[in-house]
């Protein structure tokens, strides 16, 4: 009768743990690791590069984590097209498989034209794009909709998809 | 169920109720109390920070930790519901705060905080000390006061064949001191920071052998003192470092590019000459905040007053008159069954032609002088009675004008040359009737006094007299003599222009250039015959003076949609953070415009010797809003002092433009068909 105690015991504990981390949204997306994509100095090809992921998994959170990585660009010494210095992720909302990402208007400092733009946006989209049931990223500046950028003129007013180049 | 098996159920379900709510119950509130720091020469000040566990909970939007990682030049992103708060750092590594988790991610490196970050009251908490010592900050404890000490803390050794590039990472902005320098040895002094970094560090391979880290000072107000050495036969210079807050130097076989020298000293803010020539930061103006005067000199002048109806507003400047230009040589030459007559000009000139109904054909030279006293040719061919030139007025502005007098209805053409211009009469029919046009020598003119300047309202100039002429040097006639959509209109966008400079770099402004070579683009498709309309032909907003981005772009799609031009070309200057990009390269967006840029780039590219960036799909707002087949050209990298240097040059500039055009001549052969251009977007 102890022994059958203790399994009941032991079992409601790990059923409670598993609701407490249900409850909180870590469900699993993406392991370990996540995958991040940088733009190659030739404007065209990405890099993947995995990431580690801490604790949370929840896709906001993960999407989150990686578009500020995106955002980062990869550490230094790396050859890579980056975003203008200063540049932030303010928000990231899920819509369906549609991710909304608002970045910091320092994006709009760029000293580059349309060949950073376009490389700085196919990281980012790339990235996003590789979370589970994502097809598109819906991109504000500065909470608002943009339809372009001031340096290279590159377009926004849509969602951009791998297929957007 | 029995009595037991029903307690035991109770029991569970009060277990599991207990254990939810000890997830969801948030935790007690802390203690709130402001900690004090010096940093950097200042007292510090977190006014609602937590003490926890030996380390500092610090609200991030207090103002104390606001400004500390303004300091640094770092940003936090968080928002709420999300279970992470990055911190990325002004030399790009991000480092990653998990609430609920003790770990710290940055770096590569994963160090254990005292405690997690939480959240209390809507606010989330971090450990700062924890984070301080990611950020290359060190607490260090000096009697009851805390110093937040910035440090020398990261070390990044890069070799590749026979070169090894050094940047040291420091937690702010570097400022140093060479303290010494041989060809194999240097001497740095870092003021302001401390160092975590190993104080002697051997170096196996490649162009260094040993760096030597030493630290003096006081605590407060310390200095690393570097010193690099390098086996006997290397240099060394100044390699290009990505944030102010890192200091890069290349070391490899003496006679090798290695970069600039190492400047005397080096405070962040203060533009020395030696760093400004060799690593010139291209900068991109806001368009609100752009104040740049227009270009001095003629096209200080060159603005036309707004239009009405579809073509955009400009932003009116006053006029003003420059001196004269003189025409220095007026010269007659055979050229089959007509002649060849070419002027020369001292300088940029506006022009207007005109040809009468009585087969009679003119060109005036407007604010231009003759010299000598005039010319009067009368040539012995099939085509030409004969030529003139004269002084036809001197005042209010002095006016060259140079007439011909045909043998019946003949075109004539207009091909630019550096610094002058040559009429083309051969004999060949033309067959529209009489027609005038304008057009410039060189660089823009000065802005025509009444009854000069474009015929139409948006600045479409008509085509040469010679409409959809054989060009001068070919056999064969133009295949394009009915464009495939109908339209005889090129759209010229020069990229940017009025409030917006674009970027800047090297001395150049890209409004300028761009604006420069679509003239000189003008000038070479009006003597191919197209009718060219510019979406600004002077130094103005196309839409209004800064306008949102969307709206300036937007009005320049309008000039070619509203017309059905038949092409649509931007020029544009590219720009990198990086000096060492460069090339030219020619988007396209839609599936008709890629035969455009093919031709274009391909065209471009031997005439310019730049690096072949290629024709590429660019998600660009022109290239996708117009509905004809649409490029944006990238010249060359303003940030790249070689590039730069080339589009200094005006026969550079020119010959852009000769690439362009032969683009043009070259899409515009290969695609006579009318079926493809309603179709692919």
């Amino acid at each position: 009768m102890r022994s059958l105690r203790i399994l009941i015991f032991i079992a409601l504990f790990t059923g409670a743990a598993y609701a407490a981390w249900w409850w909180f949204g870590q469900r699993p997306a993406a392991g370990d690791t996540v995958t991040v994509y940088y733009t190659k100095l030739d404007g065209q090809s990405e890099v993947p590069w995995r990431v580690s992921l801490g604790s949370a998994r929840d896709l906001k959170s993960v999407a989150f984590y990686t578009a500020t990585q995106a955002l980062a660009g990869p550490a230094p010494g790396v050859d890579a097209i980056r975003f203008p210095v200063g540049t932030h992720l303010n928000a990231v909302d899920v819509e369906g498989s549609t991710i909304h990402v608002d970045i910091s208007k320092e994006i709009d400092s760029s000293a580059a034209g349309g060949f950073a733009e376009n490389g700085e946006f196919k990281s980012l989209v790339w990235t996003l794009t590789a979370l589970p049931n994502i097809k598109a990223v819906r991109i504000t500046i500065g909470g608002a909709k943009v339809a372009t950028l001031p340096g290279g003129h590159f377009e926004l007013d849509e969602p951009l998809s791998r297929s957007s180049w | 169920m029995s009595l037991m098996s029903r307690s035991r159920a109770r029991a569970g379900s009060a277990f599991l109720a207990l254990t939810l709510a000890a997830f969801c119950v948030p935790a007690p509130l802390r203690a709130q109390e402001a900690s004090a720091f010096w940093f950097v020469g200042t007292k510090l000040i977190l006014e609602r920070s937590q003490a926890v566990k030996g380390d500092v909970a610090a609200p991030i939007h207090d103002a104390g930790f606001e400004r500390f990682l303004a300091k640094l030049g770092a940003t936090l992103a968080f928002a709420p519901g999300q279970s992470y708060a990055i911190v990325t750092t002004a030399d790009r590594r991000t480092i990653t705060l998990t609430i609920g988790d003790a770990q710290i991610a940055g770096g590569g490196v994963t160090t254990r905080a005292p405690f997690a970050p939480y959240l209390e009251a809507g606010e989330l908490y971090v450990p700062f000390l924890a984070l301080a010592r990611a950020l290359y900050v060190e607490p260090v404890k000096i009697g009851s006061e805390t110093v937040l000490q910035p440090q020398l803390g990261g070390l990044d050794v890069r070799t590749e064949a026979k070169r090894t590039t050094l940047t040291f990472r420091g937690a702010i902005p570097l400022k140093y001191t060479k303290i010494s320098e041989s060809p194999e040895r240097v001497t740095i002094a870092f003021s302001g920071v401390a160092s975590t970094l190993t104080q002697a560090r051997r170096l196996n391979g490649g162009a260094v052998n040993e760096v030597d880290v030493l630290v003096s000072g006081n605590p407060r107000n310390a200095t690393t003192t570097v010193t690099i050495e390098g086996p006997a036969g290397v240099a060394h210079g100044l390699a290009i470092a990505p944030s102010s807050n890192e200091f890069a130097v290349a070391f490899g076989p003496s006679g090798t590019a290695l970069g600039a020298a190492i400047p005397e000293w080096f405070t962040p803010g203060i533009t020395q000459p030696a760093i400004a020539q060799t690593f010139p930061i291209p900068v991109r103006t806001p368009r609100a905040a752009a104040t740049l005067a227009p270009t001095p000199g003629p096209n200080a002048a060159a603005t036309y007053a707004p239009s009405e109806g579809s073509a955009p507003a400009a932003t009116a400047t006053p006029e003003t008159v420059n001196a004269p230009v003189t025409i220095t040589d007026i010269g007659v030459d055979p050229l089959g069954d007509g002649v060849s007559v070419r002027v020369t000009a001292s300088g940029p000139v506006s022009y207007e032609w005109h040809r009468l109904a009585d087969n009679r054909w003119y060109i005036d030279f407007k604010n231009a002088q003759l010299s000598g006293s005039g010319r009067d040719e009368r040539p012995n061919v099939a085509a030409v009675d004969a030529v003139r030139a004269r002084q036809v007025a001197t005042s209010p502005i002095p006016i060259v004008r140079v007439a011909v007098t045909l043998k019946g209805d003949r075109r004539v053409e207009i091909v630019p040359l550096d610094g002058g211009l040559s009429l083309a009469i051969d004999g060949s029919a033309f067959g529209e009737g009489a027609r005038f046009g304008s057009g410039a020598i060189g660089v823009p003119p000065t802005a025509p006094a009444s009854g000069f300047g474009s015929p139409y309202p948006g600045e479409t100039f008509a085509p040469a007299a010679s409409a959809y002429p054989t060009p001068l040097g070919s056999s064969s006639p133009w295949k394009y003599a009915v464009p495939p959509n109908g339209s005889k209109l090129i759209v010229i966008d020069p990229g940017h222009g009025g409030s917006d400079p674009g970027s800047l770099g090297n001395g150049l402004v890209e409004k300028t250039l761009t604006l420069d070579i679509a003239l000189r683009l003008r000038a070479l498709l009006v003597a191919q015959g197209w009718t060219v309309k510019m979406t600004r032909s002077t130094d103005v907003d196309v839409a209004r003076a800064n306008a949102a981005d969307a709206e300036e772009l937007q009005a320049r799609v309008d000039v070619a949609n509203v017309q059905n031009a038949r092409l649509f070309i931007s020029v544009h200057i590219n720009s990198f953070p990086r000096a060492d990009l460069n090339g030219t390269m020619t988007f396209y967006s839609k599936g008709i415009d890629k035969p455009l840029a093919d031709a274009v780039q391909r065209d471009l590219i031997p005439l310019l010797g730049t690096k072949d960036d290629g024709a590429r799909a660019g998600r660009l707002y022109v290239t996708r809003k117009t509905t004809m087949p649409a490029i944006l050209v990238e010249t060359g990298f303003i940030s790249n002092p070689g590039d730069a240097s080339l589009m200094r040059s005006p026969e550079f500039l020119q010959h852009v433009a000769q690439g362009i055009a032969n683009g043009v001549r070259d899409f515009t052969r290969s695609q006579p068909a009318t079926a493809s251009m309603a179709g692919e977007r």
